[in-house]
């Protein structure tokens, strides 16, 4: 068993500390400018990453990846063969059926939690929200464990149009880093005009000057983090690898491919992220809490959305020869009540639904689980939050008894010790 | 003799020396009308608090050293009116001596203007914030006669409870345009306007706002089921939501010159129930049964049938509002408690129930109980908050509290708020005096809040807030067009009027008194010694470069973007 506390990442916190004690004061000493732009240099070591597609609102699944045709729960919609002979999903994701291959879908999700502020806090953290413990976002703690193998200046935990989950007890360092418009540029990346690199620098000597004297009243970890964000930030507005975020550089059919729209133009973006060596890179898609008319806004919009930005996404990283070490997760807080209600709806429902998952290892054209005739129960392995996690964690090579001793002195698991949790052993063979 | 009197006796015998001088000391300023009434309430809060304290006798946990006046001034400006002390304002309760400067600063920002009006705007953007959010999405909603309305009902220290009841049943328009048509106008409206739902998922949102802002309750996600958890059923979400079934809208709209149908106003009202009419609207069992809910208030009582001119709203309100109502008082009380000490004495403020228990119960009662009495009166709970030894400590810990979080043995560190941060940086720079129009200013910090608010895409118009010491809040403060402005040295601004005004009084000694003003703006206080020296080293050289106001800026420019300046401590 591990036990660590959490530290910045990259440099120990030491080494930072020590770093800023030369600078601090001695105007013209090196600034952190120079130090990062030496880094930028270096040619990274290829890593794990994660993409996870975030369905916000909880999608039925059950009208795309479980369907139940000839229930009186089934649904508007057909079903339609994929790339792998038994596994049949919607017609409205033809794409996607012709990569189903590269996918596995889990069946047996049964995850208790149907509130959009609950479940989506368990779907990202792996626990239910608690009093006394501020869970971190899996995108964090990837950051936190994967990021510092692969030195680069971005942001190793990336959230495009979705303000995801915080960082918990891991700190502000580990937060999101929230792009909202993808395709734009990121705002106030360039230092002002007439602010030449050596005023720069002097800036920054004095703000960690005054940033170490505050560290040192132990007024609380905030103000370490403050000094770890900024220190992101900087490196952030000196790399050249910002051009991941720029779409210019790809062509219109390719951006055609993954739908122009903004949830297709994330997509893109979260694949050049990866390609730069991202850890973790989360695209939200909203719009799925289809208590009213939902078939009409399945066959219109969501579906098409995702069949598009997904199947592309996923045949670019396998041709890129990306996909054996990204992970692809499709899902959102919940599913959808296979009772369709009184105004064409389907409401919250967690007992029983569908996430897609694939790459990284992960055994492709695989079906984990099952549920019953009409989508109601899971009849077969059921596969709760804390499985899910422990099954990502055995992809990215992260110890599933991971443990770390939260600042304020409790013990907390990357994978929730009381929940009996394994990873799900099929899609590893 | 009430239980209550007997205990408010028992305290003055027993702490009754300390409160006569305290109250004598306080009854000076003629302004005063009021009774001293705080201390009694304080000495509540510090006992309760120290019980939690001592309550481990192996590892006591020691508080911290009381705050500085440096640190005390500057919390006491942010949590109350939303911004920093300006640097004449630090400097003026630094040096004072008075030994009741603390209590009459307190009565000061609440009671005196310009400060009173400068609280009711900060409190009213809370509150505006927490009723509608950031961006409301409804075109239904006039956010700013919310705020106007809000902001009305602060300055004159309206009742909590009066203005509860006022949000839940009010009707009239929305937007004073309608006064034009001779429509009274009520800005309360807007509330409500703004979480009608669709057809479908009628008055939802109004349901869960109302008892998760009111009475501090999470019902929604017993919209669909029952809560596994908590005590709450989709029975009480439905029963909740029966109560809004009567309101009705009616838009107003303009054709513009274009083409376009705009809305004018909206109206809200009531529609009118006879003697017999049905009180039921349907909800869906998760197996499919449809089921009627009749208004229900989360005690279990029913109104099975409609009476001659009933009124729901109003019905509702009363409850909510009541005396009786256990959930009311200790809401808001915890959630002001929440605002000033950095975490409820129940957290998250807004999740109270036996599945989350408070951390020092007796205090959330007692404060809930002495609130009640004093009338709802919000002024009258902050000042017995802010004046009690929890909230005057320092945000340094000691060995022994460096990882209590929920026992307030020191002060929590907070980030600001989007507001508190962009009115901070309006003071630091003197920015209102430089030549920014109230309406320039406003509009600016809109567009701040809207940047950095993520709205989830679900049905509950819930928002998250992604600007607190994240990497685009740093970029922001690095970079963006505010810092630019806040370190400017053109003509007219801040910096500018310091450097010249300073120099022209002082022939030697002119950068030291700079510097010394750029720390009280920035961060209130004085430069410590070798803060003062390293930055006149820093003045020196750019000085023999030619550059003497560019180093000014830097400082400045270092100082806003330190921990010191976004972090509430």
């Amino acid at each position: 068993m591990r036990n660590e506390l959490p530290k910045p990442a990259g440099m120990t916190r030491r080494h930072f500390l020590a770093h800023l004690a030369t600078t601090s004061l001695a105007i013209p000493a090196l600034g952190w400018l120079e130090n990062m732009r030496a880094h930028a240099d270096q040619i990274r070591k290829q890593g794990k990453s994660v993409i996870l597609l975030w369905m916000s609102g909880g999608p039925a699944t059950i009208d795309m990846w479980d369907m139940k045709p000839g229930a009186e729960t089934g649904g508007e919609f057909k079903p339609i063969s994929t790339s792998v002979p038994d596994i049949h999903i919607s017609e409205h994701l033809p794409e996607t059926a012709k990569i189903m291959h590269h996918l596995a879908i889990i069946r047996s999700m049964s995850t208790v939690e149907a509130d959009h502020s609950r479940g989506t806090y368990k779907m990202h953290t792996g626990y239910r929200p608690s009093n006394s413990m501020q869970h971190p976002s899996f995108g964090a703690l990837v950051a936190h464990q994967l990021g510092p193998k692969v030195d680069i200046d971005l942001p190793h935990f990336i959230a495009i149009n979705t303000p995801s989950v915080g960082p918990g007890f891991l700190g502000m360092a580990y937060a999101p880093f929230v792009v909202n418009n993808p395709g734009s540029p990121i705002a106030n990346i360039k230092p002002p005009a007439g602010i030449d690199s050596l005023r720069q620098r002097n800036r920054l000597g004095y703000l960690s000057f005054i940033e170490r004297d505050f560290i040192r009243q132990k007024r609380g970890r905030a103000a370490q983090d403050h000094m770890d964000v900024y220190k992101k930030a900087v490196r952030l507005m000196t790399s050249d690898q910002l051009k991941a975020f720029d779409l210019s550089q790809e062509d219109e059919r390719t951006k055609e491919r993954y739908g122009d729209n903004s949830f297709g133009r994330g997509c893109l973006i979260a694949r050049r992220l990866v390609e730069a060596g991202v850890a973790f890179v989360e695209v939200g898609l909203g719009g799925w809490d289809t208590h009213s008319n939902t078939f009409e806004a399945h066959r219109t919009r969501l579906q098409p959305t995702v069949d598009k930005a997904l199947s592309a996404l996923v045949t670019d990283l396998v041709s890129r020869g990306l996909y054996e070490k990204t992970l692809v997760v499709w899902m959102g807080e919940f599913g959808r009540t296979p009772r369709i209600n009184q105004n064409v709806g389907r409401d919250h429902y967690a007992r029983a639904w569908s996430v897609v998952v694939g790459g990284c290892g992960l055994a492709g054209g695989a079906v984990i689980g099952k549920t019953n005739a009409d989508g109601t129960e899971v009849v077969d392995r059921p596969v709760d939050t804390p499985d899910l996690i422990a099954t990502f964690c055995k992809a990215l090579g992260i110890p599933t008894d991971l443990k770390f001793i939260t600042p304020n002195g409790r013990p907390y698991w990357i994978v929730d010790r009381n929940a009996g949790a394994s990873p799900i052993e099929e899609l590893f063979s | 003799m009430s239980g209550r009197a007997t205990f408010a006796r028992l305290v003055l015998a027993l702490c009754g020396p300390v409160l006569i001088v305290s109250a004598l000391s306080l009854s000076s300023p003629a302004k005063d009308a009021r009774p001293p009434q705080y201390a009694p309430n304080v000495e509540w809060i510090n006992r309760l608090v120290r019980a939690k304290w001592a309550e481990d006798p192996e590892n006591p946990l020691k508080p911290s050293e009381p705050a500085t006046d440096a640190e005390f001034v500057r919390r006491i400006y942010l949590d109350i009116l939303g911004r920093i002390p300006s640097a004449s304002e630090a400097r003026q309760y630094i040096l004072s001596r008075d030994k009741d400067k603390k209590v009459k600063l307190v009565r000061r920002l609440l009671y005196e203007e310009p400060y009173a009006s400068r609280y009711a705007s900060y409190w009213a953007t809370i509150w505006s914030d927490l009723l509608v959010g950031r961006n409301p999405d409804s075109r239904d909603v006039n956010k700013a006669a919310l705020t106007k309305w809000l902001r009305d009902a602060f300055a004159s220290n309206r009742p909590w409870n009066e203005i509860v009841y006022e949000l839940i049943t009010a009707t009239g328009a929305s937007s004073p345009e309608s006064l034009k048509d001779g429509v009274p106008f009520n800005g309360a409206v807007n509330f409500l306007l703004a979480h009608r739902g669709d057809r479908a998922t009628r008055n939802v949102p109004a349901t869960s706002f109302t008892t998760r802002l009111f009475l501090g309750v999470q019902v929604q996600c017993t919209q669909c089921h029952d809560h596994p958890f908590n005590d709450r059923t989709q029975k009480d979400f439905w029963g909740i939501n029966a109560f809004f079934q009567q309101m009705t809208v009616e838009r107003v709209t303009d054709v513009t010159d274009t083409g376009r149908r705009v809305i004018r106003y909206v109206i809200l009202k009531d529609r009118k129930l006879y003697s017999g009419d049905p009180l039921f609207v349907l909800y869906e069992r998760r197996n499919g049964l449809v089921i009627a809910a009749v208004p229900r208030f989360l005690d279990g009582r029913e109104i099975r049938e409609a009476t001659e001119g009933l009124n729901l709203r109003e019905e509702l309100a009363k409850w909510i509002t009541s005396d009786e109502n256990p959930y009311f008082a200790p809401a808001i009380v915890n959630r002001m408690w929440g605002h000033f000490l950095g975490k409820g004495i129940v957290h998250p403020v807004d999740d109270l129930g036996k599945h989350n228990p408070p951390s020092n119960p007796e205090l959330l009662y007692r404060l809930a109980a002495n609130f009640k009495e004093a009338g709802y009166d919000l002024k009258q709970l902050i000042e017995w908050i802010t004046l009690s030894e929890p909230y005057g400590l320092s945000s340094r810990t000691n060995r022994t509290n460096e990882k209590d979080d929920v026992y307030f043995s020191h002060y929590l560190l907070k980030q600001m708020s989007p507001d508190q941060f962009f009115e901070s940086l309006m003071v630091a720079s003197e920015a209102y005096k430089s030549g920014v129009s109230p309406e320039e200013a406003y509009r600016m910090k809109q567009e701040l809040k809207r940047q950095f608010t993520a709205v989830f895409g679900n049905d509950e118009n819930t928002e998250a807030d992604t600007f607190a010491g994240t990497i685009p809040q740093a970029l922001l403060m690095m970079n963006g067009r505010l810092i630019q402005r806040a370190v400017s040295l053109q003509k007219g601004s801040y910096l500018r009027r310091l450097i010249d005004r300073t120099r022209r009084k002082y022939r030697r000694g002119a950068p030291a008194r700079i510097i010394d003003e750029l720390y009280l703006s920035a961060l209130s206080r004085f430069p410590s010694r070798k803060e003062r020296s390293a930055a006149l080293r820093m003045v020196s050289q750019y000085a023999a470069r030619g550059q003497e106001d560019a180093a000014y800026q830097d400082i400045f420019w270092a100082l806003l973007n330190s921990a010191e300046f976004a972090l509430i401590h």
